[in-house]
């Protein structure tokens, strides 16, 4: 899939989606995915495991993810440069939200 | 102390099999190991337990899979083909194998498709080796069998395309 194709199928993420690609800025295997997001996210978000391994499974078949080695047999992860475009597409679209909800008093300060 | 239970449940209605375990669990049953395709289960008696029971199915064995679930505390235990019940014990907020919807999506696929690809061959072949047959008093006798296999195959079809549709909507509803 080329970029657009990603963007098209990806856009808007899911939190799931966008919480495992973010943790896979450093590479980690699908355990450490679940954990690093429970830690992000102050304990609001626990993915299930099912759902690492069919996210990851898709991402690597889209090539927004590659292995990155093993350890204690497990594969490892970490984000491309396609999954990389992807995710600062979506952070700019989650920023025009954010910058919008301020503006318009979405904030609760109006 | 163990008991073997014959129970039959059908893929589209997989939680009402989940649920059934978990009552077990929690009357001291701790199902051990499932035989004769998922449909006869061994408990051992041991002490009350609550456990979360969750049916999947894979297309082909995954270690990978085995792994990430294994590592977040599920058992896994093979039901036959390539059909698991994966088993986590747990206190407080009962734990979801699945947690976003496009992943349900995806396990329901993986069942419309397993549901195709067995069914299928039997709905087409099945009225082709009728017509073969010679005596008309077993070719009424097996369409009398036939008929509701066909419903409730169609049925069960019904009932996986309305998860999916469903689940379609909430995604849909979700920005997603």
């Amino acid at each position: 899939m080329n970029t657009e194709e990603l963007i098209q199928t990806y856009l808007p993420m899911s939190e799931s989606a966008f919480y495992i690609l973010l943790s896979l800025e450093t590479p980690r295997h699908g355990y450490g995915v679940i954990l690093h997001v429970e830690e992000i996210t102050g304990g609001r978000l626990r993915l299930g495991a099912g759902t690492i391994y069919g996210t990851l499974s898709r991402f690597e078949k889209d090539g927004l993810i590659q292995p990155a080695g093993e350890e204690d047999r497990r594969k490892i992860y970490a984000i491309t440069e396609a999954g990389e475009t992807l995710l600062r597409s979506e952070v700019e679209r989650i920023g025009e939200l954010w910058e919008n909800g301020k503006r318009f008093g979405g904030d609760g300060n109006d | 102390m163990t008991k073997r239970v014959f129970k039959w449940w059908w893929a589209w209605k997989a939680e009402k099999i989940e649920e059934w375990l978990e009552r077990q669990a929690a009357g001291g049953w701790i199902l051990e190991s499932c035989s004769l395709a998922g449909i006869v289960f061994h408990f051992r008696k041991g002490n009350p337990m609550q456990i979360r029971y969750s049916v999947d199915y894979l297309h082909k064995p995954a270690p990978d899979y085995e792994r990430v679930l294994a590592d977040d505390g599920w058992n896994i235990l093979t039901m036959g083909g390539s059909w698991y019940v994966c088993c986590k014990e747990y206190d407080g907020k009962r734990p979801e194998l699945y947690t976003d919807i496009q992943s349900l999506i995806e396990r329901n696929n993986r069942l419309i498709s397993v549901l195709v690809a067995t069914g299928m061959p039997m709905v087409v072949m099945m009225p082709m080796f009728l017509k073969k047959l010679e005596s008309e008093p077993l070719q009424i006798g097996l369409t009398i069998i036939w008929i509701p296999i066909i419903l409730l195959y169609i049925f069960g079809m019904g009932r996986l395309l309305g998860v999916h549709r469903a689940l379609k909507d909430k995604q849909n509803l979700s920005g997603r």
